[in-house]
């Protein structure tokens, strides 16, 4: 649905050159979530906004269900826009127009001028996203969710193939957060919407996306499903972003603290493995015995996982057919100490 | 009291009175009607903009910071001939229109550029992403949204024109203004003197409500 190759964008200020965007590849297919999470001024927003070319790439190639974004001429770039919805992080609605005008805004954008038709979408959209209430109601009136909600009836109005959310939850709190993200998730399921998802809580990618792609300085550092990248995080700053979701920063401390010796062991169950008891198992059968210096299991969008981090004990024969035979049942293993 | 009133021609007054409001009403509207699309084009041709054009804007800001620079008792001679091509006279209520819009509209152009500057940049994004062309991006949410900033700019100007039109007055340009330069002034009369500026006084008193009002009734936060 989206294809990046090789794109590249530098801001001048003044002699300065800011490269936001560094030789980036990516690939978004139809019908996922994809997540791009970076610190700030990594790049994200001018990432998001090359797709739809509010901002244009100075190099490389960008595919948008099958336009050529960048040699579009003016008219086929706004007939590319109406199918490419998007949501900001301040909501960006018009004040002065209550929630249906907003909502209708970009029916009338498509040229759009039969009032019966345009209320009759604008009835639908408000019903969607829960705000048939609201409707005359200006943006003033409304809370921050609320707010985001008329921001994607909005975005939704010309039935767009793909939606690109910039930050769309970072001015709500937690649980407002969580219901817009549950609304965005039901849209992408029900309409089999392509969603980009920008975000720098980690948190976010782990409870809608399916594949995420994690940005440093410009650059895609690493890419992958959300799980390889939550339980494997190869760069350091994919790590960091890890870390921060899971609180795992202790763990050092813990190792410290414990006084360890001998092997450290991470098992990282996946699927319904999370759930069985590989463990117990290893125990019985094997002797295996350990202390457990951390451990959580959670779900990433629906699967579940699970990561145990063990101080092994015992012989060293016991726990190497006991990390074997773990293997063998399909539980990831990883060495720390 | 009664006595210093005793004098007082009503009838000349009122009609003097009408003439302003004439005059204010025509040249409010002209001005409305020229600056409005003034300001637009000096808000998209200006710098991060969404159709910059910086010689487009160079050139029109500095029409507009002279005309605004003239005082304008000069403007108003040195447009004598304009104007009498225009409405085939210099004098009157007719003759003191082209001269008062003249005057106003770059100072309105500014002012709506600025309300324009006003409206969240988010907004314009939205709709540009939305797929929008520049024109609906400007009646549909530019000039909305920026409504309360252009009332009151209307205000502000249909102030500066009483006090314009009062100073046309001097070169024959009929209204209070030149009731109370020929009669209050020039003839001495007192009486005259205070009833024109009190009724100026009225005036843009009520503007300044009207105008108020209608700022506050098209505030949406
Ligand atoms: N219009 C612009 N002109 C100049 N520099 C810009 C512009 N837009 C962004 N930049 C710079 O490009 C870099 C990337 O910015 P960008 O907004 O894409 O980051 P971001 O990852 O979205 O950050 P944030 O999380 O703060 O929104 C930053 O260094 C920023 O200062
Ligand atoms: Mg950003």
């Amino acid at each position: 649905m989206i294809h990046l190759e090789n794109v590249s964008k530098t801001y001048r200020i003044g002699a300065r050159e800011i490269h936001a965007a560094k030789g980036v590849n990516l690939h978004v297919k139809t019908g996922e979530i994809f997540g791009v999470v970076g610190h700030s001024g990594a790049g994200k927003s001018t990432l998001v906004r090359l797709i739809n070319r509010l901002e244009t790439a100075d190099a490389g190639r960008i595919l948008v269900d099958g336009d050529e974004v960048l040699s579009l001429d003016p008219d086929e770039l706004r007939a590319l826009r109406r199918r490419v919805g998007m949501i900001f992080q301040h909501f960006n609605l018009l004040g002065s127009r209550t929630v249906a005008q907003n909502v209708a805004i970009p029916l009338r954008v498509a040229g759009l001028t039969d009032s019966e038709q345009i209320n009759a979408r604008v009835a639908e959209l408000l019903d969607l996203v829960g705000l048939a209430d609201q409707r005359h109601e200006y943006p003033a009136q409304l809370s921050g969710g609320q707010k985001q909600r008329v921001g994607i009836a909005r975005a939704l109005a010309n039935r767009p193939k793909v939606l690109l959310c910039d930050e769309a939850t970072s001015a709500l709190d937690p649980q407002t957060t969580r219901s817009v993200l549950e609304l965005l998730e039901q849209i992408n399921r029900s309409l089999g919407l392509t969603i980009v998802l920008i975000t720098h809580e980690m948190n976010v990618v782990r409870s809608i996306c399916d594949r995420v792609a994690v940005m440093d300085g410009g650059e895609i550092v690493e890419s992958g499903a959300v799980t390889q990248v939550f339980l494997h995080p190869q760069h350091p700053t994919s790590r960091a972003f890890v870390n921060e979701a899971e609180h795992l920063d202790e763990l050092e401390e813990v190792l410290k603290v414990a006084n360890v010796e001998g092997r450290v062991v991470r098992l990282t169950f996946i699927g319904d493995d999370a759930y069985a008891p590989h463990l117990a198992h290893a125990v019985r059968e094997h002797g295996l015995d350990f202390t457990i210096l951390s451990g959580h299991i959670e779900r990433i969008k629906t699967t579940p996982c699970g990561q145990l981090t063990l101080a092994l004990r015992g012989t060293s024969r016991a726990q190497d057919v006991a990390i074997s035979h773990l293997k063998q049942q399909g539980v990831g293993v990883e060495f720390l100490q | 009291m009664s006595e210093l009133f005793a004098r007082l021609d009503w009838a000349g007054i009122l009609f003097a009175g009408f003439d302003t409001l004439t005059m204010l009403s025509a040249s409010l509207l002209f001005t409305v009607l020229l600056g409005l699309p003034l300001g637009v084009v000096l808000f998209l041709s200006g710098k991060r903009q969404l159709l910059e054009r910086p010689k487009l804007y160079g050139a029109l800001s500095v029409v507009v910071n002279v005309v605004r620079s003239l005082p304008f008792i000069i403007l108003l001679i040195v447009m004598i001939p304009i104007t009498v091509r225009l409405v085939g006279t210099s004098l009157g209520v007719a003759g003191s229109i082209p001269p008062l819009v003249v005057a106003t509209t770059p100072f309105f152009g500014r002012l709506v550029e600025s309300a324009l500057r006003e409206v969240d940049r988010g907004v314009v994004e939205a709709m540009l992403a939305a797929g929008a062309t520049i024109r609906q991006i400007v009646l549909w949410a530019l000039l909305p949204e920026a409504l309360p900033g252009i009332l009151a700019a209307v205000t502000v100007t249909a102030i500066t024109l009483v006090s314009y039109s009062a100073m046309s007055g001097v070169v024959g340009g009929g209204g209070l203004g030149d009731l109370a330069v020929r009669f209050g002034y020039q003839r001495f009369r007192t009486d005259v003197m205070i009833v024109t500026v009190l009724l100026l006084l009225i005036l843009v008193q009520a503007l300044q409500m009207i105008g108020d009002r209608l700022v506050h009734h098209f505030s949406r936060t």
